[in-house]
């Protein structure tokens, strides 16, 4: 079940991987971290870009930048996990919906809301008439979307799949989420001293994020991509013995690195602590989510980041050769993913 | 390997329950209404696939709290009736995940919300708006049922539960799970009404698959799960195995956010592969369960794939939607049961009317309920925005 | 009638979010789809719902809008007949 990953675009609160992992990250003031968008006419024909919705702007950059990075010879499919969709078309169709009393209402917005309009628009814009498929489930939908992805590489090694995490933030759905109490106050911090404030919420992020993967390695690969797991219920103790599991069936003592989602909610982040210390791990330890905010797809960010060390040897002082990335939503969501060096 | 069906559960507008959905073939009584619990203005001039109870009753029915999501309710009481089906024993042995899909997830709820929330930032109740995304139902529903080994939510618009037919498949075949309950729901919601409604291809009256004079079609709601088995789990099991989901295929028409190409490419790539999964020929199915919304664009580059993967010499075929409504999300889940039932009773299921053909296609649905001796493989077809299409086929064991 | 006709080729250009035309390029006599101005299925839909909000006109059908929807001075005939 195990895969490589040759390929990587993203579109993020970071303008590239290698800059959130240098000394000077890009950081952000306020509780709400956004992308920075690239100039979008450089990837789609400005006839077309009129209609499109910014989430799909944001995969359309980021899954071409994927295609050139790997380089495959074509694309044989196109999975997308979002754990929120398109919600700035459900939004205006909805809002529309209401102030207009169900009368006079457009349809561009309806017809962009479903959550398979990505993954539709980036096989639209590739003629991909391959696999297409949309994971919608929370904190999971990534990770749904890989190991779907591995299932297809198992049967099939010799193909090219992009794999791609995807979830936006706009004015509404920080809103929304806001009074749910997510996130901190705006004028406590940067997002380079999230890991430090020790108070509840976190800070709300977006991105798009997607992978070439296929089963044949080649030369640009950054890595392999060994196990996929996701825990559905279960406690910290649960995904502590799966992750001691997936490291014995691939002979592994230990990881150099751990990766791991804390989002600087001291009520969220003391599972991935009790995580950290029965795990007992020997190697380091990073956290990426200063760097992309928290969001449903936030793991792709992530794995982004723990496949470009293992690519890149920017070595944290030794040179990883494992990574193993654990993500979670308390009481709901666990996953696991386990990186090595190829 | 394939993978065993072994049971289901079903809710749309002709029934709660298989024996209900059968009931109204049999009396040719299409779902097809005025809506009691949809609360559109529109709801005076339109037909719906409402099922018949109100969110009071169906909590009722299952101890729930009526606050919750019709998308939940409506998706515990298939999935419930699925996982029911499985002797319990082999719950406690197996590795059991439940995949559903759905289009709007909590949409219901989130339009009722709005209502206040535009008013003031600040106002609207919580409660509804939690029920939005697609993961809420899907995780409210494997709690309830204590399914915990994998959990998922497909959403691909309106072939979203035959994908996760599909992924249910392929993990038993992976061999990470022994048992999936796999299928979608999707309940009525304004939002999905008004959005069909601005694309002008809703049909006030009953909609009309595979009629030159289709206007459009007609939307309905509901859930269905079936219950997918590894050869091996199903070895303990009595003698209750219905059939094999013995060929599954999807692919991308890649031609346009809502209609489907002209000539059908990614309906055909979807019928073909799946033929080539189940190692069958066109010839080889006995009937075809339709996507046959009813909308122009639709029937006509499905019929068109159909023509060009059979060559003239068409297998049984008809549309159900123009029973069900097109329950969007459940749709593919729905039919999917009912081509179980086709496989295991030799039910063949019609089209509701059917007067004048499509000129260019010569398709000749079916028009009556009636059981016919040997069905021995069933296409049932998903097709949606976004382009994405798949196709299921259902052998006999 | 000129300025209906202007004032719904600049409607046009801005419901339709047309970000490489401007509004005194479009002709009255080219097509605003297909191959003219290069519009589709869902445009026509978008124009339709357009020429409700603006002019109070509703168009139906699907099949009316070739005919209708055929360019600036097609329209602009069916508003002058249909206006209130």
């Amino acid at each position: 079940m195990s895969f490589y990953i040759n390929g990587i675009g993203a579109v993020s609160p970071q303008k590239s991987f290698a800059e959130a992992l240098s000394s000077k990250p890009a950081v952000h003031y306020g509780n709400q971290l956004h992308c920075q968008e690239p100039d979008y006419t450089a990837f789609i024909d400005a006839r077309q870009l009129r209609r499109l919705s910014r989430i799909v702007k944001l995969s359309i950059a980021a899954s071409s930048q994927a295609v050139q990075d790997a380089a495959p010879a074509i694309i044989d499919g196109v999975i997308v996990g979002t754990g929120w969709g398109c919600i700035e078309d459900t939004v205006t169709f909805l809002e529309k919906m209401v102030e207009n009393q169900e009368e006079a209402l457009s349809p561009t917005a309806f017809i962009h809301s479903t959550h398979n309009t990505i993954a539709a628009q980036v096989a639209f814009q590739l003629k991909c008439k391959g696999y297409n498929t949309t994971y919608s489930h929370r904190s999971i939908s990534f990770e749904s979307a890989l190991l779907d992805a591995a299932l297809l590489l198992a049967e099939t090694p010799a193909q090219t799949l992009l794999v791609g995490g995807v979830d936006e933030l706009t004015n509404t759905s920080f809103s929304i989420l806001s009074r749910f109490d997510l996130f901190k106050q705006p004028q406590e911090l940067g997002s380079d001293s999230l890991f430090s404030l020790g108070t509840a919420g976190t800070v709300a992020g977006e991105g798009s994020v997607f992978f070439a993967v296929s089963g044949v390695r080649t030369e640009h690969s950054y890595c392999q991509v060994a196990a996929v797991q996701t825990l559905s219920f279960g406690s910290t103790d649960d995904a502590v013995e799966a992750a001691r599991k997936m490291l014995q069936r691939h002979g592994l003592p230990a990881v150099d690195l751990l990766l791991l989602g804390n989002n600087g909610d001291s009520k969220e982040d003391k599972h991935y602590d009790s995580f950290e210390t029965n795990f007992t791990q020997q190697g380091q330890t990073l956290k990426f989510k200063h760097l992309c905010g928290e969001y449903p797809t936030a793991s792709a960010f992530g794995l982004g980041l723990g496949a470009t060390l293992l690519k890149q040897n920017l070595s944290l002082g030794s040179v990883p050769q494992s990574v193993l990335f654990y993500n979670c939503s308390p009481q709901s969501h666990q996953a696991l993913v386990l990186l090595r060096a190829c | 390997m394939n993978a065993l069906v072994t049971g289901g559960g079903i809710i749309c507008a002709l029934g709660t329950s298989e024996a209900e959905v059968l009931a109204s073939f049999r009396a040719h009584r299409s779902g097809m209404n005025a809506a009691e619990f949809l609360q559109t203005r529109h709801r005076a001039g339109y037909v719906f696939g409402e099922v018949p109870l109100s969110n009071q009753a169906l909590a009722e029915r299952h101890h729930l709290s009526p606050t919750l999501s019709r998308t939940i309710l409506l998706s515990y009481h298939a999935a419930r009736a699925a996982y029911d089906t499985i002797p319990a024993n082999l719950r406690q042995v197996s590795r059991i995940g439940f995949i559903s899909a759905t289009s709007v997830g909590g949409m219901d709820k989130t339009e009722q919300f709005f209502e206040d929330y535009l008013v003031d930032k600040a106002a609207g109740d919580l409660g509804q708006v939690m029920h939005h995304d697609c993961g809420r139902a899907t995780d409210f529903v494997a709690r309830e049922l204590g399914i915990k080994d994998f959990v998922t939510t497909i959403s691909t618009a309106c072939s979203s539960s035959a994908n996760a037919l599909m992924l249910g498949a392929r993990m038993l075949k992976a061999g990470l799970l022994d048992i999936v309950i796999a299928g979608g729901v999707d309940p009525l919601t304004r939002f999905t009404f008004n959005g069909f409604n601005t694309l002008m291809i809703v049909d006030p009256e009953q909609c009309k698959p595979l009629d030159a004079t289709r206007e459009g079609l007609n939307l309905g709601e509901g859930a269905a799960y079936l219950v997918l088995m590894s050869e091996q789990a199903a070895q303990a099991l009595p003698a209750s195995v219905h059939c094999r989901l013995s060929g599954y295929a999807n692919a991308n028409d890649a031609f346009h956010q809502t209609a489907l190409s002209d000539q059908g490419e990614g309906p055909y790539l979807a019928m073909q592969q799946a033929l080539q999964k189940a190692d069958l020929q066109p010839s080889d199915i006995d009937y075809i369960n339709m996507h046959g919304t009813g909308t122009r664009n639709n029937d006509l580059a499905e019929g068109t794939a159909i023509r060009r993967l059979f060559g003239g010499v068409y297998p049984k075929l008809s549309s159900t939607k123009s029973f069900t409504g097109h329950t969007l999300a459940a749709s593919g889940a729905i039919e999917a049961y009912l081509s179980v039932l086709t496989v295991t009773g030799g039910y063949v299921f019609p089209n509701f009317s059917f007067r004048q053909p499509v000129e260019t296609l010569d398709l000749i649905p079916e028009t009556e309920f009636y059981q016919h001796a040997t069905m021995r493989h069933v296409m049932s077809n998903s097709f949606g925005f976004g382009g994405n299409c798949s196709s299921l086929i259902f052998s006999r064991t | 009638m000129d300025a209906l006709k202007a004032e719904l080729k600049s409607l046009l250009v801005e419901h339709l979010n047309l970000t490489t035309v401007k509004p005194e390029e479009i002709g009255d006599d080219q097509p605003i789809f297909g191959d003219g101005l290069g519009l589709d299925s869902i445009d026509a839909l978008e124009v339709i719902v357009l020429l409700q909000q603006h002019y109070g006109i509703r168009l139906t059908k699907a099949e009316n809008g070739p005919k209708v929807l055929y360019s600036v001075n097609t329209i602009a005939d069916y508003i002058t007949e249909h206006r209130k």
